[in-house]
């Protein structure tokens, strides 16, 4: 069966996007208030992040439709309540979420606000601006724009959790698929979308956290330094849910693969979705858990994509249905 | 609701092939791409009572259709006057979700033939319409006087079948010539059989007697 990879590009970067976008969310939750303002730039900088990358996904699907400029009729059709049309929902549901996030960050957290007055030019001038915008913008923001970021925060976990579920559910909703008909497969999906978007979260993290730490931004270095016991903290929660979130893919994964007619991809699918995928992923995720580092989280991402991009090829590779005994 | 699809006797059928070139000529289908096609099913059984019969395949017209249900824009639907399962060509974006949805179709679209296929120059899907465009208002009860009278017209493949198998017709309505094949099928105690798939309710009919062949569905 050949692998619809336009499609497996789309579930990998919109439910990866929208995990990101999620642990965005569950961190401005979380987060202490003396660390918000680097915070805010760290979810500023996931935000667009997550923004680009569900948008790629969405291009690749451009990449499967024979017709594109035919695309709006699936806006039309919306109302249908196909499969696809709710997944297409979710993608735009998505989108907005992130939007709305982005908007809510730059008004509830100071630093970010800084960042759009200074821009992200880099030098001493660029920077102060930055720092003269953030504080004004910061004090203003903490007053009207709190609600807002918690508001925007469980729209963006509540997106990803839509996304990454429709990217799966979208292929156990068609009865006549027969090697599809499991919720093994939305569940599996979900949890190895959000994974992906967690480990990159830690990344991000740790990348600008580090480089506020190292000057590059004075006050956002020094929130940091007033709080480094709650940072760690919140580092610690998300690695924990990451390991939570990895125990769930492989049991999914675990599930599917005994459903599915895996036939000579047999061990390929269970070396690398459950073993790599899921195993591995949730050893990075302890590591994190039990000693920070931004290595452990590349390790977790670098093994996430592989098991989700194996899971969601999965789906092509054994799916042959009654199809073969169709041939004359 | 109707319940329009052809009938087939497999008793009858020779695996002749008429009906896949009568089909190709009226949809303008190129080489390499059918709506029906007939597969051999392969002899079983012991020498010298060794049975085999041919299956000609096409859109089964399932009673819940899930092509029509996964579709996302609206291009595979149901006939609202007659519920034939059809696709508006002019809407369909390609995007092949359906042929993942339809249980007799690769979902891929590799694997040819196939009840659905994907038409790589119009990129559109494509598949049996039952012919619509002649028979929408017909009974199935072909007038012989006359074949292009629309309220008895039967689809090409139906009329070109070299040895009388095919019948078409709505099997709610008793008086359609699908149903009547069906009905006399029953009363002779001849078996009545459809391809089965999981999630899906065919209409389409097939009959085989058990002293003809056994019922092996689509073989192996
Ligand atoms: S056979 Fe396939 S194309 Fe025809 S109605 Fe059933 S699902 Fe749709
Ligand atoms: S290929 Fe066409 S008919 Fe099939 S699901 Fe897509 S839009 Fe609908
Ligand atoms: S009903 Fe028409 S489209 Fe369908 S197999 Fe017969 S000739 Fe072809």
């Amino acid at each position: 069966m050949a692998v619809q990879w336009p499609i497996v590009l789309f579930k990998l970067l919109a439910g990866g996007g929208a995990g990101l976008l999620g642990f965005a969310g569950l961190a401005a939750l979380l987060s202490h208030e003396a660390s918000r303002p680097w915070l805010a730039r760290v979810n500023f900088a996931a935000a667009i992040t997550s923004l680009v990358l569900v948008a790629a996904g969405g291009a690749c699907v451009l990449l499967q439709v024979a017709k594109p400029a035919q695309i709006m009729a699936v806006v039309r059709n919306i109302s249908s309540g196909s499969p696809i049309s709710l997944e297409f929902l979710a993608f735009a549901v998505t989108l907005a979420a992130g939007v709305i996030f982005l908007l809510a960050s730059r008004v509830g957290g100071g630093e970010t606000a800084g960042e759009a007055g200074g821009g992200s030019a880099v030098g001493v001038a660029a920077g102060e601006t930055g720092v003269a915008g953030a504080a004004a913008a910061g004090e203003a923001g903490e007053v009207g724009g709190g609600m807002a970021v918690k508001i925007a925060a469980v729209l963006a976990i509540a997106a990803a959790l839509f996304m990454g579920f429709m990217t799966g559910y979208s292929h156990m909703a068609m009865p006549g698929t027969t090697a599809w008909h499991t919720p093994a497969i939305p569940v599996a999906f979900l949890a190895s979308a959000l994974l992906l978007g967690g480990f990159l979260y830690l990344l991000l993290l740790g990348l600008i956290r580090g480089r506020a730490a190292v000057g590059g931004d004075a006050a956002a270095a020094a929130a940091a330094a007033r709080t480094p016991s709650r940072d760690i903290a919140l580092v610690k929660i998300i690695a924990i849910s990451l390991a939570a979130l990895a125990a769930l893919t492989i049991i999914a994964a675990v599930v599917y693969g005994l459903f599915a007619p895996l036939g000579d991809f047999a061990i390929a699918f269970w070396l690398l979705v459950p073993v790599i995928g899921g195993a591995g992923s949730l050893v990075a995720a302890i590591l994190d858990w039990r000693r920070p580092a931004s290595s452990w989280a590349m390790l977790g991402l670098v093994a996430a994509l592989i098991g989700a991009c194996v899971l969601r090829v999965t789906l092509w590779l054994a799916n042959t249905g009654i199809s073969p005994l169709l041939r004359g | 609701m109707a319940k329009r699809t052809l009938v087939i006797d497999l008793d009858r059928c020779s695996g002749c092939d008429s009906c896949v070139v009568a089909c190709k000529f009226e949809n303008g289908i190129g080489l390499g791409n059918y709506y029906n096609h007939v597969k051999p099913i392969n002899p079983a059984g012991k020498h010298p009572d060794i049975n085999m019969y041919w299956l000609p395949i096409q859109c089964q017209q399932c009673e819940n259709s899930p092509c029509v249900a996964a579709c996302p824009t609206g291009a595979s639907y149901r006939d609202p006057d007659n519920n034939v399962v059809l696709i508006d060509k002019e809407t369909c974006t390609g995007c092949k979700t359906c042929l993942a949805a339809c249980p007799y179709s690769d979902p891929t679209g590799a694997v040819r033939p196939s009840v659905r296929w994907f038409n790589e120059e119009l990129g559109v899907m494509e598949k049996c319409t039952l012919c619509n465009h002649l028979t929408a208002t017909s009974d199935g009860v072909e007038n012989t006087e006359d074949t292009t009278d629309a309220a008895h017209a039967v689809p090409p493949c139906v009329h070109n079948c070299s040895c009388g198998a095919r019948s078409f017709g709505d099997l709610d309505d008793p008086a359609s010539g699908a149903s009547k094949v069906l009905a006399a099928a029953e009363a002779a105690g001849r078996g009545i059989h459809t391809i089965e798939a999981e999630g899906v309710t065919p209409a389409c009919k097939y009959i085989l007697s058990a002293e003809i062949a056994d019922w092996r569905g689509l073989g192996e």
